[in-house]
């Protein structure tokens, strides 16, 4: 599933919707839809957040770092 | 007093006088539930035999020469049914393990113990510590939620069947059943409590805590499991001493209002928690209204899809096997989670750090947050409650406690939260003792008063 910046909401929407349908079943999307309306709202929130390729690591690497300590 | 209306410190400190005894505060509270439970359901298993054995023997350990009781000494605690427990069933709210007996105590399970506190049972959880409700009933009205997923602890504790219990949170799980069952829900620092033993949710958003109901009941609690006990996992290696909690004669508290939050709030929430704050601020309290740092919509995509995709990890392999033993909410959330891209979950642990900074900035130094704890009061029983009030803090591992403000014109609870910087769990409990001092306390749901309202 790709994720550009440019996407609008629906095409993140239609996007997990064929990936759902692909993976589970047609019969299975009822189902599925509440979840997959929320998390295509939430993919496409992040896909608007620009971030640069350095810094801004990934939060669980301190979790990595502290285990080690 | 009726025994079972004692909190843990008040219990403690009778016990250690020897004005009661721990099979006397035991017998208490299993009478109590055998009278309320059938209304309420809080309980997945009390273990009547295992509760008096182990009080009889924490009963003889006093009456031996040169004995130090532990922190606990004594005091029954319910244990959300996600915990393991030695030779004590432990479901999940899974049908699947409803007769799964684990051989070893889960490291927090193990620490209370150590600090002498006794294994009454264990609470309900709604599955796996997810949405989908379970049977339990909210103690102030049957026909309301408790919240989830620490449904039975912070009923238990609510309706006076037990002084405290251990539950877990993922988004909203501890102090929302807190909020809507007016009692005391802390959530520590992320990794204060070790979760070793615990069914996981998701790893990097999963707390340990507790439901009590008083604020020096959290500090006393905190103090006896924080740390690395026998078990390392994810437990931060630093202790503080959390109890007993400085009563802040010299230093007044400085609150950040959060208007995002009043925003989203029911009217009477709203309304509530703005005359909270006046009281607090005509005690003297610094009270600034700020907006967030950062957008609420996006803090709870990040956590969505973080949660999503760790379950997806936990749960994909059981589901595969069980499919109809999954509850429907999270059969759809580990399913759809699976398909969630790697890349995306890469992006929101990323935004979780840019979150993380933009929120210590606000804070500074020793400021602490003030919120509803949940947008409305206890909703009906299709549902298990908004989490987007407290789930923000489950994403940044803050720690957050939820202490009951007052009631609605129906008697239901209203709740604030207060919210301070990682690892500052002392602070926040000092404030939070301030903050209680000002409020007025909420009568046993199951009181006269209380139950005026049901």
């Amino acid at each position: 599933m790709r994720l550009s910046q440019s996407a609008s909401r629906e095409e993140v929407y239609q996007a997990l919707v064929d990936e759902v349908t692909t993976v589970w079943g047609y019969e299975e999307l009822g189902s599925l839809m509440p979840t997959i309306e929320n998390t295509s709202d939430a993919l496409w929130l992040l896909s608007k957040e620009p971030l640069d390729m350095m810094g801004e690591e990934p939060d669980f690497l301190d979790n990595a770092v502290s285990r080690a300590e | 007093m009726d025994l079972h209306e004692l909190t843990v410190s008040e219990a403690g400190k009778r016990i250690r006088k020897r004005e009661i005894s721990p099979v006397e505060l035991t017998r208490a509270l299993l009478a109590h539930i055998a009278t309320v439970d059938a209304s309420i359901q809080a309980w997945e298993t009390v273990d009547e035999a295992g509760a008096l054995a182990a009080a009889r023997r924490r009963e003889a350990e006093l009456g031996s020469g040169g004995f130090v009781p532990g922190l606990l000494h004594g005091i029954p605690f319910g244990i959300k049914d996600i915990y393991h427990t030695a030779g004590l069933r432990t479901t999940a709210g899974f049908p699947v393990y409803a007769d799964f007996v684990p051989s070893a105590d889960a490291a927090s399970v193990s620490r209370l113990r150590q600090a002498g506190g006794i294994i009454l049972g264990k609470t309900v959880t709604t599955q796996f510590a997810f949405i989908d409700p379970a049977r339990t009933r909210n103690p102030w009205r049957l026909d309301r939620t408790p919240g989830g997923s620490s449904s039975g602890s912070g009923a238990a504790v609510a309706a006076r069947m037990v002084p405290g219990a251990l539950g877990t949170q993922t988004a909203g799980s501890l102090l929302r059943p807190a909020a809507f069952c007016g009692v005391v829900g802390f959530k520590p620092s992320y990794g204060r409590i070790s979760l070793t033993g615990v069914f996981p949710l998701s790893w990097s958003l999963d707390h340990a805590g507790f439901i009590v109901r008083t604020v020096e009941d959290a500090a006393l609690l905190l103090q006896a499991l924080a740390g690395l006990g026998e078990h390392a996992g994810t437990v931060t290696s630093s202790v503080d001493a959390f109890w007993p909690i400085a009563a802040m004669r010299d230093q007044l508290p400085k609150l950040i209002l959060l208007l995002d939050f009043l925003d989203r709030a029911t009217p009477e929430v709203r309304d509530h928690v703005v005359r909270v704050a006046n009281t607090f601020r005509n005690a003297g309290a610094l009270v600034e209204e700020r907006s967030l740092p950062w957008d609420l919509a996006v803090a709870l995509a990040v956590h969505r899809i973080i949660m999503e995709v760790e379950m997806a990890a936990v749960h994909a392999q059981t589901l595969a096997n069980h499919l109809d033993a999954y509850a429907p909410l999270l059969r759809s959330y580990v399913r759809v989670g699976q398909l969630v891209p790697g890349h995306a979950y890469i992006k929101a642990q990323r935004l979780r750090r840019r979150l993380r900074a933009a929120t210590e900035t606000m804070m500074g130094n020793g400021n602490v947050l003030l919120l509803p704890t949940v947008s409305s009061v206890a909703p009906t029983l299709e549902t298990t409650g908004d989490s987007s009030f407290q789930s923000p803090w489950s994403l940044l591992g803050l720690p957050s406690i939820s202490l009951p403000s007052g009631r609605d014109s129906d008697g239901l609870p209203f709740a604030i939260q207060l919210v301070a910087p990682f690892q500052s769990d002392r602070r926040l409990l000092e404030v939070a003792r301030w903050c209680e001092a000002r409020l007025e306390p909420l009568p046993s749901p199951l009181s006269d008063q209380g139950d005026s309202s049901r």
